[in-house]
C-alpha cells in the first residue's frame, strides 16, 4: 500500500476513534452511564452472588438530573465521601425533612472509632433541606450516612433505571420490591431563611 | 452537612492532632511547635459611603490567620491558638 | 493468501475514505445544513470534554470573596484538574457544587481552608472563644475572603470533596484583559514576626 493511503488510512481511523471516544465520554456524563455493583453493600438486591462466584451486576444510570422527583427506595450513585474518585451506589432512606431513626444493628459492625462518631448523632438524624440520608441496604460492610450523616443532593450524579447484566434480569429493577428496615418518620423539607435564593 | 463533628478548645489541639481524620492514632507523635509557622491573610470588607453612590468605596481589612504546616501534610490553623501555647 | 489480505485492505481504505462529494455538488443547500449541524455537534462534544475536564472560562458575581475578586466584572479561568480535591493546597481557591443549591445548577467560589484530617477555627477569628474542629474524611472546609458577608463552611461545615469542581488558577476582565495569576497566598512568615513567637515569657 502507497504511504499516501496507508497515512489516510490512519488519519480517518483516528478521527473515527476520536469521534466515538468523545460521543461516548459525553454519554456517560450527561445521559447515561453503565456501571458495574462490586462489593456487597447493596446486596441482595444487588450482585448477590459477589461472595460465592464473583459475579457482578451492571447498571445503568441516569444522568440527566438525577434528584428530580427523587424518591425514597431510589438508588442513587454519587462520588463516595471517603475516597471521591469512586463511585458510591446506595439506597436513598430518607428525603430531606425527613427524621431518620438510626438503625442500631448497623452500629455493631462499625469499627470503635466510626461507632463513637454514630453515637453522637444520638439515635436519630433530621435530614436538612437540599441532602438525602442514602444506606447500603447489607447491614455490615456498607460506608454510607451512617458514617459520613446525609449528604448533599448536588453530590448525587446518578440515579438507577435497571440492570444490563446478567442478561437473565436485563431491564428488572430488583431493588423496588426491597423494604428497608431503617425507620422514617417523613417531614417536609423546608429551606432555611438564610440559605433562601 | 456531612458527619457532626465535635469542637474542641484550641488549648487541646496538640492533643487532637494526633488522631487522623479517620480515628487512628498518627504514627510517629506530631510536635505543632516543630512544623513550619504560616500566614494567610483574609479580609473585612466595608462600604464607606452611601450604597448607590459610584464615589463609594471598598475599604478591606486583612484578618491575620496562622497555620502549621507539618511534614506530613497535615496542615493546622493556630490563630487562637498561638497565643496561648506557652502558657 | 496475500491476495486475500490486499482484497480486505483494499475494502476497508475504501469505506475509510472520504465519500465523493455527491451531496454537496447536486444539493447545496441540503449540505450547508448538515455542515452546520455537524460543526454545532463537534462543538458541543469538545465543548464539553474541554470545559469538565480542562478548562473553563466564567463570569462572577458576588461580595463574599473580596477583594480577591470583584464584585462583579471579574471573569475566572479555572482548571478542572483539580476537581474533587486532586492535588489541592490549603490556601487555594476553588469552585464547588452548593450544598444546598447545587442541584439547581448553583456554584460558588471559596479559599480552601482545610483538607481531609486538618484542623481549623469554626469561626472567624476572634469570635465565640476560638473553638476548633478537624475536618472529616473526605471532605473539604472552605471560606470565603471577605470573612463577615461570606456564608460558607462556618455556615454549612464541611463539604465532601465530591462537590470540588475545580481551581482558579487566573482572573481577568472581559476578553482577557488585565489579566492576573491567582496564586495561593498561604505564606511563610515575616521574620520579625517569627522571632517574637520564640520569645519565652
Amino acid at each position: 500500500m502507497s504511504p499516501i493511503l496507508t497515512g489516510r488510512v490512519l488519519y480517518q481511523c483516528a478521527k473515527a476513534s476520536i469521534f466515538t471516544i468523545s460521543v461516548a465520554i459525553f454519554a456517560n456524563d450527561n445521559l447515561f452511564e453503565i456501571v458495574s455493583i462490586s462489593g456487597k453493600s447493596m446486596t441482595p438486591a444487588l450482585s448477590p452472588d459477589h461472595n460465592t462466584s464473583g459475579t457482578r451486576d451492571w447498571i445503568v444510570l441516569r444522568k440527566m438530573q438525577p434528584t428530580n422527583n427523587i424518591k425514597r427506595g431510589d438508588i442513587v450513585s454519587y462520588p463516595s465521601p471517603h475516597n471521591p474518585d469512586k463511585i458510591a451506589v446506595k439506597r436513598v432512606i430518607g428525603l430531606d425533612g425527613d427524621t431518620v431513626l438510626l438503625d442500631q444493628r448497623r452500629r455493631s459492625a462499625m469499627p470503635p472509632e466510626k461507632q463513637r462518631g454514630w453515637d453522637t448523632w444520638g439515635g436519630k438524624c433530621v435530614v436538612p433541606y437540599g441532602h438525602l440520608w442514602v444506606e447500603g441496604d447489607h447491614w455490615s460492610g456498607s460506608l454510607d450516612s451512617n458514617h459520613y450523616g446525609p449528604i448533599p443532593k448536588s453530590l448525587i450524579d446518578g440515579r438507577a433505571l435497571g440492570l444490563v447484566w446478567p442478561w437473565s434480569r436485563f431491564g428488572q429493577t430488583p431493588w423496588t420490591q426491597y423494604r428497608s428496615k431503617t425507620r422514617v418518620i417523613e417531614g417536609i423539607a423546608v429551606c432555611p431563611k438564610e440559605w433562601e435564593l | 452537612m456531612a458527619p457532626l463533628v465535635e469542637t474542641f478548645h484550641p488549648a487541646r489541639l496538640q492533643q487532637h492532632i494526633q488522631y487522623q481524620a479517620d480515628g487512628k492514632v498518627r504514627k510517629p507523635p506530631v510536635d505543632l511547635r516543630q512544623c513550619a509557622l504560616k500566614e494567610l491573610i483574609q479580609y473585612e470588607c466595608d462600604l464607606r459611603g452611601p450604597l448607590n453612590d459610584p464615589k463609594s468605596k471598598v475599604v478591606c481589612d486583612p484578618v491575620l490567620k496562622l497555620f502549621r504546616k507539618c511534614a506530613n501534610g497535615l496542615t493546622v490553623e493556630t490563630t487562637s491558638w498561638e497565643d496561648i501555647h506557652d502558657r | 493468501m496475500s491476495s486475500r489480505l490486499s482484497y480486505y485492505l483494499q475494502r476497508s481504505v475504501r469505506f475509510l475514505s472520504p465519500a465523493p462529494p455527491v451531496i454537496a455538488n447536486r444539493y447545496p443547500r441540503l449540505h450547508n445544513v448538515l455542515w452546520v449541524t455537524k460543526a454545532a455537534g463537534y462543538a458541543l462534544l469538545f465543548g464539553h470534554l474541554i470545559t469538565t475536564y480542562g478548562f473553563s472560562y466564567t463570569g462572577t458575581w458576588g461580595v463574599s470573596m473580596l477583594p480577591s475578586i470583584a464584585s462583579s466584572g471579574d471573569f475566572v479561568l479555572i482548571s478542572k484538574f483539580y476537581r474533587h480535591g486532586r492535588g489541592l493546597e490549603v490556601g487555594d481557591l476553588v469552585t464547588y457544587k452548593h450544598p444546598y443549591h447545587g442541584d439547581q445548577g448553583l456554584y460558588g467560589i471559596k479559599r480552601l481552608v482545610g483538607l481531609p484530617g486538618d484542623f481549623v477555627l469554626r469561626d472567624s477569628p476572634g469570635a465565640k472563644e476560638g473553638v476548633m474542629i478537624q475536618v472529616p474524611q473526605g471532605h473539604c472546609w472552605i471560606v470565603g475572603d471577605n470573612l463577615p458577608l461570606s456564608r460558607d463552611s462556618r455556615m454549612f461545615g464541611p463539604i465532601p470533596l465530591g462537590l470540588i469542581k475545580g481551581k482558579v488558577i487566573a482572573k481577568s476582565q472581559l476578553f482577557g484583559r488585565d489579566f492576573k495569576w491567582m496564586k495561593n497566598p498561604l505564606q511563610d512568615v515575616a521574620d520579625d514576626m517569627h522571632d517574637e513567637e520564640d520569645e519565652t515569657i
